[in-house]
């Protein structure tokens, strides 16, 4: 059995989340509002963030608020109702349960003597059309500004997160290491994932984006289907596990038996647009100018045309349940990159000498470039080769 | 009603398994769709779904999305056409694999590239039927996306299609016995390594692990806590949830080629938490009939078990392409069954910190129901 991770025990979430909530309260404050609602409709997405999760420490299972008062304090509004032990145990006794949450924040802000001008809501890009008549009749018309106001602050991910982000991302290693081991040809790629799953569950964590998918000649990665592994494929494998909330993501490129020289040689041309990428990630600097970084190494190795759909999709993007941003890493990208920015860079995309490959890190933007957060890069490996 | 923690991303099998469904069954389910249509004066339906919202997509085309979201237009004579991929069409190979729509495109304006789908398959003004709608969008993409559609009548196609999904077809309630059968495997490998570890966390992975090496695409659990409580499972950090081992109690549900399928069951079996459960799965089904509501289910079990109904919850829903879906009978008072409905019994029995779990998939007819496994379509 391989020993996990360990995370650090300092900070604690309880902490962590109350500097969270304080610094949202003031940059509400700051845009003129006195409190604060976040909702979430508990549809989670890799790519998209939860702020319930960020200012509470709660992964919410089904529709979700929390109110953030003036002088700080707050309530958690949470359905279904069987769930609020659970939530109470995250955050303690300020939890209530309300078939209505939307309800229950408009009588939170008449108990509080505010209006609904005076709140800030974040989370209305979740609200659904379904949902926004009930919205809007409890905390009046929104413009959305609370969404972007969020991202931007959970930007500057703290410590607790960044542990978990660390600790995610060693999840991730071993898991994939484990899967070196069972890895074999006449495994369908369902039977990879699920051996892969099983791996990273005995390890900790809770959910993961996988993409696991293999061929003589990959088009793309995709979710696995029923294809058994063979000899002389390449198994693509994006591995995303969540700890504690925080995803990370490494991606890896298997040969099954002895590589071709074709596919040695394409991936190490991936690791060089991985490097180039790498060195663009700096704070104040373009994201658009971190895939352009890649997209040069590759153009001048003459795959100038296979820098776009549908050869690839994003040079990177970044990790939920915390601020997704800096988003995908494309050529027109409008973001700049921040200190700390933590998400995933990889060049992956095909070739036509070897199809499809996978080369790709979680990161930290630092100034002298992006950080790797996993121990160290991927490399080509191969199984079965002999 | 039933909740479980839903994954970013739904990553077991995902394939088109022709044997057990094939093309002539969702040509069947399509000329349903296109008489549902015309009977509302609608000269196309657009369906939009998500990985947490299934709907028309995976209905007519057996794709399911796993994770960006899917439209399909539909147009009556034409060639379905399938709007999927995160972006740029680098998905297409793959999601033409699992479908056998092969007009699949992918558009960075999802209205615009709706309308000049419409106009290309020669519908550039009447009623539009949209179905997933009000669940799939914000506020925000709603507004572009009507926008875009401007020209049109919209109208609403989720009650239609409610309907449609409602009266289970004999290749769905075929798909969903094995995704039940698969669950069984899960429920008796959960129990060995129970047996063999003592440890709830590590007979969950290996429940999980079984399941999807049979071919789930998606495998959810909810575990019984020591302080009484019911959680998700996992539960984000192993050992932070200390999970009741007497009585285990445990909920599975799996989506296999779309099609769920739930399981509950505590261990040991025995106990006054467990024989309520028993219980009202003998008095429910015996009750349940088309025209029976919640109320009139808690009526008979009131009937059957005196003051014993008020330590139970009942849960009586529809399952399909969806865990929970209509008829949603224990929690919409208005919802009647009705002929050819699946209805899933989800029974939970507490007494203290005791809480016992029990399910059971029943099919309704006029007069009666009867399990599915025995089921014959209505």
């Amino acid at each position: 059995m391989t020993q996990r991770p360990q995370a650090s025990d300092d900070p604690t979430l309880f902490d962590a989340v109350a500097v969270r909530r304080r610094k949202l309260l003031e940059a509400a404050k700051a845009s003129g509002r006195e409190a604060v609602v976040i909702y979430s409709a508990a549809a989670h997405s890799m790519l998209a963030m939860d702020g319930i999760w960020w200012a509470t420490g709660f992964k919410p299972m089904a529709e979700c608020a929390v109110g953030i008062g003036p002088d700080g304090t707050f309530e958690l509004w949470v359905s279904p109702s069987w769930d609020l032990a659970r939530a109470k145990e995250t955050v303690g006794e300020h939890v209530t349960s309300d078939p209505d949450l939307f309800a229950a924040a408009e009588a939170w802000l008449v108990r509080i003597g505010l209006t609904r001008d005076e709140v800030l809501l974040c989370g209305a890009n979740k609200i659904s059309v379904g949902r926004h008549p009930s919205a809007v009749a409890a905390l009046g018309e929104q413009d959305g500004s609370g969404d972007r106001l969020l991202l931007e602050l959970a930007r500057q991910r703290d410590a607790y997160e960044l542990a978990l982000a660390a600790e995610a991302a060693g999840i991730a290693e071993l898991g994939y290491q484990r899967l070196l081991e069972e890895l074999r040809p006449g495994l369908g790629e369902f039977a990879v994932v699920a051996i892969l799953d099983g791996f990273l569950r005995e390890l900790g964590s809770e959910d993961n984006f996988v993409l696991v998918s293999a061929s003589q000649r990959n088009r793309s990665v995709h979710p696995p289907t029923e294809r058994t592994v063979e000899r002389g494929d390449v198994l693509l494998a994006e591995i995303s596990p969540s700890v504690g909330g925080v995803f990370t993501q490494i991606c890896r490129s298997v040969t099954i038996g002895r590589p071709g020289p074709s596919i040695a040689d394409d991936f190490q041309l991936l690791d060089a647009a991985f490097e180039a990428g790498r060195g663009a990630c700096v704070p104040g600097g373009p994201v658009s100018g971190a895939a352009q970084a890649m997209d040069a190494v590759l153009t001048e190795a003459g795959f100038g045309d296979y820098c776009r759909p549908p050869y690839m999709r994003a040079r990177g993007h970044g990790l939920g349940l915390g601020s997704v941003l800096p988003g995908d890493v494309t050529v027109s990208s409008k973001e700049i990159f921040a200190q700390g920015d933590s998400f995933v860079l990889h060049p992956n995309q095909y070739l036509p000498s070897s199809g499809y490959l996978l080369c790709g890190e979680p990161v930290i933007v630092e100034p002298g470039g992006a950080r790797l957060l996993s121990s160290r890069k991927g490399e080509l490996a191969t199984v079965g080769a002999t | 009603m039933i909740h479980v923690m839903g994954p970013v991303m739904k990553h077991g099998r995902s394939t088109w398994d022709r044997a057990v469904l094939p093309f002539d069954e969702f040509e069947e389910r399509r000329l349903a769709v296109e008489r549902a249509a015309e009977a509302m004066g609608a000269v196309g339906v657009v369906g939009f779904e998500d990985s947490h919202h299934s709907g028309l997509v995976g209905y007519l085309s057996n794709y399911l999305t796993a994770g960006a979201p899917a439209t399909l237009i539909c147009v009556p004579g034409v060639e379905l056409t399938l709007v999927a991929g995160l972006g740029g069409g680098r998905d297409h190979p793959f999601i033409k694999g699992m479908t056998f729509v092969q007009d699949v495109r992918w558009f960075p304006q999802l209205g615009v590239g709706i309308a000049a789908v419409l106009e290309e398959h020669g519908v550039t003004e009447g009623r539009v039927a949209l179905a997933g709608f009000n669940e799939c969008f914000n506020r925000t993409q709603a507004d572009g996306l009507l926008t875009a559609l401007g020209g049109y009548e919209i109208v609403p196609f989720d009650d239609a299609l409610a309907g449609m999904r409602r009266n289970k077809r004999e290749r769905e309630l075929g798909v969903m016995r094995l995704s039940r059968a698969i669950l069984e495997q899960a429920r008796t490998a959960f129990l060995t390594s129970l047996e063999e570890t003592g440890e709830v966390h590590d007979a969950l992975v290996v429940a999980e692990r079984t399941a999807k090496l049979s071919g789930c695409r998606d495998f959810r659990a909810l575990a019984l806590a020591q302080d009484g409580s019911l959680r998700p499972w996992p539960d984000g950090r192993d050992g932070s949830t200390s999970w009741s081992r007497d009585p285990v109690t445990i909920y599975l549900a799996a989506e296999y080629l779309g099609y769920w399928a739930d399981i509950g069951f505590s261990w040991p079996e025995q106990g006054a938490t467990a024989s309520l459960c028993a219980q009202v799965l003998e008095v429910v089904p015996a009750a349940l009939r088309a025209g029976s509501s919640g109320a009139s289910l808690r009526a008979a079990l009131s009937e059957a078990l005196g003051t014993a109904a008020d330590r139970v919850t009942l849960e009586a829903t529809g399952m399909g392409l969806s865990l929970v879906e209509a008829p949603l009978l224990s929690d919409d008072a208005a919802a009647l069954a009705r002929g050819g409905d699946l209805i899933c019994l989800r029974v939970w029995a507490q007494d203290g910190r005791a809480l016992s779990v029990a399910t059971s998939a029943v099919l309704v007819e006029e007069g009666r129901c009867t399990p599915l496994d025995d089921a014959q379509p209505a």
